[in-house]
């Protein structure tokens, strides 16, 4: 790991979140949902119910670990900026850990936030904490599998609307008052923002388990999204 | 001491051999031309030096490193390279897009500004590139290739399509990078770049290297024999330098009708054309 091509990376990383609208947008995304979410709660005195925090907390995750590192790489590819210093595998490695580290500190720091906008922040215990964690990784890996390989910023997005909708706000499925046996509600139960509900609920390890699953099997396409990247060199 | 040497190089892209075994040395501290028409190889050359491509064949050696080793971050450090595939950040000012290769390549601090002074551009640091013109962002391009004074320069085509004060401007700051001893291998079809920058110069056409030699060794080689005589009443005549010739040329010297007399040395693009049989476009 070469520390200087790191800190370079996270430098450049930094300016493009605040000059490129896209990356902004989504930023602004999960806190603006917060306030849209808790008004109405809290002028009637009650709490958002759990399904919203979910939802909120899955929006945070796809919207910011999925989609900011796959914007931007979409870009770098498609108009090869990097692609003079960037010529063999550790570099890839250096970029990806530079603009990860960085991806990871805003998508807590923007999560923390929506959830004190949305007088929610008490539900973070340690258990749900840790949970977070493995889905923030998840939920980057996902971005960094798209990214990587994604020649055009276009179509790049249609992905990330795909992760957004689908295993970001999965729990809105609850709102179509399906039966528990349903296919789609058997399918969204091993989403990982369904375990991250599991967990808040106290659902013991296996929550954990499937979200391990999950982060093995990304991580996995992320080496072989590597490898892909590598040979266009 | 040769920092490129290139010997029987070959490439093939499926059946079509784009160079066909070209041999040539560029010594340290030297400013070496290739060039040919668009698609004589030039760029192709250029790709496999960096690494971009693999040869057919042949060998290539650049700055003691083999073209196997050409993966290696030591390698790539000590390259500046300037191609039709360098940008910058659009969205991002000329101090950041500096400063991220500045942070890439370790350089030292204080580097963004010293070269944006040696480019006469440093009014325009806190600028967004977008907002740059064609020239002012080619500059930029020089900029990021040098500022952490690699011990070569590859430039492909770098004043291409620029007006001639940009041109100027690069030229002298390559003139400076030479002086203070890079090696620079530039890509060019403009022989007036060639005949001002270059120390030594190849031909490259269908992929063969057609003759090599510093531009005005390679004028004399080729230079008409001829005398072009003005007569003070404005009429012109040329005489060949020929035996049967020599009094007429000696009475020419101390006539008092004669205004001017000079021979030519042909230009680059004239040399070009006689070994090549092609105008260089």
């Amino acid at each position: 790991m070469n520390l200087f091509k790191i800190r370079a990376t996270i430098y450049r990383d930094i300016r493009e979140y605040f000059t490129n609208y896209a990356v902004l947008t989504v930023l602004l995304m999960p806190p603006i949902m917060a306030l849209m979410y808790s008004t109405p709660a809290r002028n009637v005195r009650e709490d958002l119910p759990d399904v919203m925090i979910f939802i909120l907390l899955g929006t945070a995750l796809a919207s910011i670990a999925t989609n900011v590192p796959l914007m931007l790489y979409a870009e770098e590819n498609e108009h090869d900026l990097l692609k003079l210093v960037t010529h063999n595998v550790s570099d890839l490695m250096n970029g990806i850990a530079g603009r990860s580290i960085l991806v990871l500190f805003i998508t807590a720091a923007v999560t923390v936030i929506s959830l004190l906008i949305a007088g929610q922040a008490d539900v973070l215990s340690w258990p749900l904490v840790s949970g977070l964690s493995i889905a923030a990784l998840i939920f980057l890996n996902l971005g960094l599998i798209a990214g990587l390989l994604a020649k055009l910023q276009s179509t790049s997005t249609v992905y990330g609307v795909a992760v957004l909708f689908l295993l970001g706000m999965t729990p809105i499925i609850e709102t179509f008052f399906l039966n528990d046996s349903h296919l789609l509600m058997k399918l969204a139960e091993f989403t990982p923002v369904y375990q991250l509900m599991a967990i808040h609920n106290n659902a013991g390890v296996m929550p954990y388990v499937i979200m391990l699953v999950w982060l093995g099997l990304t991580t996995f396409s992320v080496y072989l999204a590597v490898l892909k990247r590598a040979k266009t060199l | 001491m040769s920092m490129i040497q290139v010997n029987e190089l070959e490439k093939s892209f499926g059946s079509e051999r784009a160079l066909r075994g070209i041999t040539f040395n560029v010594e340290a501290g030297q400013i070496f031309g290739l060039l040919g028409p668009s698609g004589s190889g030039k760029t192709t050359t250029i790709k496999i030096m960096t690494g971009e491509f693999k040869p057919s064949g042949g060998e290539v050696n650049v700055n003691s490193y083999n073209y196997k080793q050409f993966a290696k971050n030591d390698y790539v450090s000590s390259l500046g390279i300037l191609s039709d595939k360098s940008s910058l950040y659009e969205r991002l000012t000329v101090k950041d897009n500096l400063e991220l290769f500045r942070k890439l390549y370790n350089a030292p601090k204080g580097s963004v500004e010293k070269v944006l002074k040696d480019v006469g551009l440093e009014s325009e640091i806190d600028k967004t590139v977008s907002k740059l013109s064609k020239g002012m962002k080619q500059r930029i391009l020089l900029c990021k290739a040098v500022i952490h004074r690699p011990a070569i320069l590859f430039l492909d085509e770098p004043t291409s399509a620029l007006d001639p004060t940009t041109t100027e401007k690069i030229h002298d700051m390559l003139e400076e990078l030479r002086d203070e001893g890079t090696t620079i291998l530039l890509t060019t079809h403009n022989m007036d770049e060639a005949t001002r920058l270059c120390d030594k110069v190849a031909f490259l056409y269908q992929g063969i290297i057609q003759d090599s030699g510093a531009p005005s060794d390679l004028r004399h080689k080729y230079k008409r024999e001829e005398v072009h005589i003005t007569y003070n009443d404005g009429t012109m005549k040329t005489v060949e330098k020929k035996e049967e010739n020599r009094q007429l040329l000696n009475n020419v010297l101390f006539s008092e009708e004669v205004a001017d007399v000079r021979t030519d040395f042909p230009t680059l693009g004239e040399v070009f054309k006689k070994v090549t049989g092609k105008e260089l476009v």
